[in-house]
């Protein structure tokens, strides 16, 4: 097992180093350099030129590649062209939001996708069936800055249940710690601020959650219905043990590693539909400051949050695999 | 409709017992067959019809110009006067989402045309010649899988500047890697088989020997994969507009008109819901087939 983190360790490095060479290139044939833009309007070419010399412009690509490598193993990505601050203290700030939104979309969609999967397998061929696998593909189907603003429009505006977006109430203080509301509100054992921190999560987590959670549903229907026709569910039941035991504890568990890889390979759309769940709630996370980043041409703002997002979704990818090796017993270490 | 099991050369067994003689035609065209009598195929299809006549006379059925302001019914409710509402400038909603379906379409076919024509050249490269060229190749789009899709788009339209056409080949380039891999792993099945061997044989090599021989051989499961992801281009484009990187206002497109809605919220929420509900329709039509395509295509189900 240690030898092969190991190995998936060291296939990680050429894959981060290629998203590296990608952002590199993909932000050297922008026209018009950072110096120019930094530089403004009403300043001498002379003082362009020193910009340039300070960016390290005026080197040979592979040159500049070099300093950009070891800028970005140091989170370092230069500063920000709007607001002046380092790019790594803007995305430090963004990137928490993000983090909270997508974990909290996780849990609901393993919840949510496995009950219905589960639902749906036990019921399979009746009516319930039919329509918990319709609802599933209609999830598949809505996209999710529409689900946001219909679930904003009746949840928020309508009923008054929620608020209509932000990630905190005005009126609340909140010291923080981590960034993320709903765990700072805790670790300061701030109830209102807690309060007000989830009820400002539930739609937008909810509507991030809805897509993973059909294919998380599919996946444990199929798996479930393969798993349920299995001799040892005979045995299990013959052995006078409850229905639900033997649903829950026998057959989900067995069932439980291609779901596993399913709710791997979500974790990358969740992160894109993340993107678009800040920009319909007005979160202020890092898809709000790369969308806000790319219409005002911030161009290492840009930069740093694609390498930072990227390497962590190789990371957690990593994880995953590490994950599966160790549910799945089949799996070979060495081949 | 239970699942269809297997098919002989005279029957066609389904999971819950019923046995099915088919006609002659259904013998020929089984998988077309076996398509036609799944109904969610046909609801699929049903969709991709209306789409297509929206395509063709929408702009006849349209009762008002898209781009026409009204200002004396500026956000009208939906009325018989406007079917769908209007928005902030008085322009028709049903008519601006009829001639969304244009831009849809366009935006999804032409950015998946482009995924499957990068994807399949780098795979058929890749297949074909093997050793250093596939491995440079494969890493690449490994590298490209590496980015979670929508930032990859994002770094595309960053690097083109925000519109339409930025936006469909962001999306295009998304797609690319995955064409990519299927046809190369379906170019190193077809270089094993006999008839490539004897066009070696003869001489062939090279380009012609991946155009005429070895592409046709890949091009079913290429195409198969360019239905299914269609739906999926259509709404990330649509997403991208959305954030406001991909059509710009004042074009009749589903995201930016979305987005546009957003603004009215608590008051107007026609202008939100109906194009959304487009998209919605789309997807579901496109991705009902692409099931149902899958499911009939299944290379398990034999004759």
């Amino acid at each position: 097992m240690a030898q092969y983190i190991a190995r998936r360790l060291l296939q990680t490095i050429p894959l981060l180093l290629g998203v590296t060479i990608v952002v590199f290139l993909g932000m050297h044939v922008i026209p018009g350099d950072a110096a120019s833009a930094m530089a403004g309007q009403g300043v001498t070419a002379a003082e362009i030129q020193h910009a340039r010399h300070e960016l390290h412009l005026d080197q040979p690509l592979p040159v500049q590649y070099w300093y950009f490598l070891t800028g970005a193993v140091h989170f370092d990505f230069g500063s920000s062209l709007r607001t002046h601050d380092s790019v790594m203290t803007d995305i430090g700030q963004a990137l928490p939001t993000t983090i909270q939104l997508t974990i909290a979309a996780l849990i609901l969609a393993i919840i949510i996708g496995m009950g219905v999967g589960v639902l749906a397998a036990t019921q399979r061929g009746k009516i319930t069936d039919t329509l918990a696998m319709s609802i599933v593909l209609v999830g598949v189907s809505m996209p999710v800055f529409w689900t946001g603003v219909l679930l904003l429009i009746y949840f928020g505006a309508t009923l008054g249940w929620f608020p209509i977006g932000g990630s905190l109430d005005n009126s609340i203080n909140l010291h923080t710690i981590t960034g993320m509301t709903v765990v700072d509100s805790i670790l300061t054992g701030n109830l209102p601020a807690l309060k007000s921190a989830l009820s400002h999560l539930v739609l937008p987590a909810f509507t991030l959650s809805l897509f993973p959670a059909a294919g998380i549903a599919r996946m444990t229907r199929t798996t479930m219905v393969e798993a349920l026709r299995q001799d040892y569910i005979r045995t299990a039941r013959a052995k006078g043990l409850g229905r639900l035991s033997v649903v829950w504890k026998h057959a989900l568990r067995n069932a439980l590693i291609p779901v596993v890889t399913v709710i791997g390979l979500q974790l990358g759309l969740l992160l894109s539909g993340a993107v678009l769940t800040e920009s319909v709630f007005a979160l202020p996370g890092i898809g709000q400051l790369i969308v806000t980043s790319i219409q005002a041409r911030d161009y290492p703002v840009v930069q740093g949050i694609v390498l930072i997002a990227a390497s962590l979704f190789v990371l957690v990818n990593l994880l995953v695999d590490i994950t599966y090796a160790y549910l799945n017993p089949r799996i070979q270490y060495n081949s | 409709m239970s699942q269809v099991i297997g098919v002989d050369t005279d029957d066609v067994l389904f999971e819950d017992g019923t046995v099915i003689q088919p006609t002659r035609w259904a013998q020929r065209h089984y998988r077309l067959y076996l398509l036609l009598r799944t109904p969610s195929a046909l609801v699929g299809l049903f969709i991709l019809l209306v789409l297509l006549v929206a395509t063709i006379i929408g702009p006849r059925l349209a009762p008002y110009d898209p781009y026409y302001q009204n200002f004396l019914a500026e956000l009208a409710p939906p009325s018989h006067a406007h079917l769908f509402g209007t928005d902030e400038y008085g322009r028709d909603i049903f008519s601006r989402v009829l001639y969304g379906v244009r831009s849809a379409l366009a935006a999804g076919i032409v950015a998946n045309g482009i995924a499957m024509l990068v994807g399949a050249f780098i795979g058929l490269i890749a297949g074909y010649y093997g050793r250093w060229v596939d491995g440079l190749l494969m890493r690449t789009t490994d590298v490209m899988l590496a980015f979670p899709y929508l930032l990859l788009a994002l770094i595309v339209v960053s690097i083109l500047g925000p519109g339409i056409e930025s936006a469909v080949i962001a999306i295009g380039i998304v797609y690319a890697p995955q064409f990519a891999r299927l046809t190369r792993g379906s170019v190193l099945e077809a270089r094993e088989h006999d008839y490539v061997d004897a066009a070696r044989a003869l001489g062939v090599s090279g380009p012609r020997m991946m155009w005429r021989h070895i592409l046709p051989a890949v091009m079913p499961a290429v195409s198969v994969m360019a239905t299914l992801t269609v739906g999926l281009a259509i709404v990330e484009t649509a997403g991208l507009s959305f954030l406001g990187l991909g059509a710009q206002p004042p074009a009749a497109d589903w995201g930016a008109m979305l987005a546009d809605g957003r603004n009215y919220m608590l008051s107007a929420q026609w202008v939100a819901t109906f194009p959304g509900m487009a998209i919605l329709f789309t997807a579901l039509g496109f991705n009902l087939l692409g099931d149902a395509l899958r499911d009939v295509l299944d290379p398990r189900l034999v004759r």
